[in-house]
């Protein structure tokens, strides 16, 4: 490698900033995991108080007040379920369109992606008034039908991207052996997508679970997930900072737990499966 | 030959069929139906609708606070996309030349990028708080005076503009980096030379390598920036004087809190016109050699 012909202190330098740029982009995080330990008075100091004995008052409040653990169960359920449904739909269509000479396929897989650029919000509308129609208004089904068609065209072309580079000999042997199209996918397929869904199921879950759109718009009372009580605690009466962020790190934590033990399988969601990562 | 064929075709349709019927009943429905209620002058406050054809569009065109918005999310999005890709392609340049990175940094980096909207929203909030914020103390004690970020109408747009770099360049970082580890070694290994030369050979050898995935890079960031709603919702709410209020910001307002349907489905639709003028543009291409 032509780098090791650089100078240590060089490469040292190098590799310091580069810890420091990292840093300068978690500060953010970390000031509100601190906020969220600080007590009123530190919070709302005009200088910034770096150091402080931490406190739990605000952990107490959310929990005593906000029913959080109401909210945290709406949000597993609304999430988990969704990413099921997301995965068992999204994995057969993927497979159908990976494999099969289905005509129009260049046209479905772009039919597709238009459909995840629809912004939420244009979606939003409409969906409130039909969900009010069919008396999924209030509903946590209607979060999880809503966050699965949002996710599912994602799912659909990262699962795709997976599938094709499967070798077709696995299939055709599996034909061989008296499989039928459906059997290959469940027993030939489906093993080998494994790194696939995880990739998808990390994708669907935390965004499922960070969404706010929707579940403020269409679910109220104790059938919120936590996100729109987030939202809440910005708008009673001036802002109650100390609650606020406690519950902000509340929401956060399984967002960080997921991001970091399955980061290496990730980065190729990003793009739909366009980058291989 | 044709028979099999399309019997195979019929199987690969039925593999597809749940996911298309779901995605018919619970999207594409609702979307015929906006599009519906956008050629009347539907609104939740007013028992009756009557189709008024396209009436309604008229209206949003000439509407300044829709023409206003758009500009506003169009400034949003040429600055703020132009910094995270800047800033996200000297990251990752800067990582590649590193001898090894560790896995925890790219980890870590994704943290923003994965981090609930509304817990951003709100720790953005919290820094830029002209009372007892971070950024205005740092920012008075370096001598810039008394900023107030979230209530001048342009350091608010520059707030919202220093969020959504914050979170979304780690999404260019992480692309354009997988993408600089997939190119040949060799094209790095005449990189450590000059800074002439270096730069000579990012211009006319990485970058043209690398026009695909910034192309993609590109192309998916403009598609997610247009929804940007949930972090600017909670740190301005379009305000002050809906000095950020970026379209997806005033179609929920008209939809939601005036109830004008026809109005904000006017709008979307749009807006959706946009989007899709752009992604045929630019996705078909970028895409089709995937």
């Amino acid at each position: 490698m032509a780098e090791t012909r650089r100078k240590p202190w060089l490469e040292a330098a190098h590799v310091a900033a580069n810890v420091a740029l990292v840093a300068l982009f978690l500060f953010p995080l970390a000031w509100m995991i601190l906020g969220a330990f600080k007590s009123q008075a530190d919070l709302l100091s005009p200088s910034p108080v770096w150091f402080f004995t931490p406190t739990l008052e605000h952990w107490h409040f959310i929990f005593d007040n906000w029913n959080v653990e109401k909210h945290l169960v709406n949000s597993i359920i609304v999430s988990v379920a969704t990413t099921i449904l997301t995965l068992a739909l999204a994995l057969p269509a993927a497979y159908g369109l990976a494999r099969f000479p289905v005509k129009g396929k260049d046209a479905i897989t772009f039919e597709i992606l238009s459909l995840k650029m629809i912004p939420p919000i244009a979606a939003v509308v409409p969906l409130f008034i039909l969900a009010r129609q069919v008396g999924l208004y209030n509903t946590l089904a209607v979060l999880i039908l809503l966050n699965t068609a949002f996710q599912l065209p994602f799912a659909i072309l990262v699962l795709k991207s997976f599938v094709e580079e499967i070798p077709r000999e696995i299939d055709e042997a599996a034909t061989v052996d008296g499989c039928r199209p459906f059997s290959v996918l469940w027993r030939a397929i489906l093993p080998l997508s494994v790194p696939g869904l995880i990739c998808c199921a990390v994708f669907v879950f935390i965004f499922s679970w960070n969404e706010f759109m929707i579940a403020n718009t269409l679910v109220g009372g104790d059938l919120r997930p936590l996100p729109p009580i987030v939202g809440l605690a910005l708008t009673h009466r001036g802002i109650l900072w100390g609650p606020a962020l406690a519950l902000g790190v509340v929401v956060l934590l399984p967002v960080f737990a997921l991001t970091f033990s399955l980061s290496r399988y990730m980065a190729r969601g990003l793009t739909f499966g366009a980058v291989k990562g | 030959m044709k028979g099999p064929n399309a019997s195979a075709g019929r199987h690969g349709l039925l593999f597809f069929l749940p996911a298309g019927v779901f995605l018919t009943v619970v999207l594409i429905y609702p979307m015929l139906y906006s599009l519906y209620a956008s050629l009347t002058n539907m609104r939740l406050t007013s028992p009756i609708t009557r189709f008024v054809g396209l009436d309604t569009y008229a209206s949003v065109l000439t509407n300044s606070a829709f023409i206003s918005s758009v500009v506003l999310t169009l400034i949003f999005l040429v600055v703020a996309i132009s910094l995270e890709f800047l800033i996200g392609f000297a990251l990752a340049l800067s990582f590649k030349s590193m001898r090894k990175t560790h896995p925890i940094m790219r980890a870590l980096l994704m943290l923003p990028l994965m981090a609930t909207p509304v817990s951003v929203g709100l720790v953005w909030k919290l820094m830029l708080n002209s009372d007892f914020g971070i950024i205005p103390y740092a920012g008075q004690q370096l001598g810039f005076g008394t900023m107030l970020w979230l209530a001048d109408p342009v350091l608010a747009m520059v707030s919202v503009i220093i969020m959504d770099v914050w979170q979304w360049t780690p999404f260019m970082f992480l692309i354009l980096l997988a993408g600089l580890e997939g190119l040949p070694e060799e094209v790095f290994e005449a990189a450590e030379v000059d800074g002439s030369r270096a730069l000579h050979l990012l211009f006319h050898i990485t970058l043209p390598l690398m026009a695909r995935i910034i192309g993609v890079a590109l192309a998916f960031r403009v598609m997610f920036a247009i929804a940007t709603f949930d972090t600017v919702f909670v740190l301005t709410k379009g305000g002050p004087a809906r000095a950020t209020d970026l379209i997806t910001l005033l179609i929920q307002r008209e939809g939601l809190v005036n109830l004008n349907v026809a109005l904000a489905s006017a709008m979307s639709f749009l807006v959706l016109l946009m989007v899709t003028a752009f992604s045929a543009f630019t996705f078909k291409r970028v895409l089709s050699n995937g």
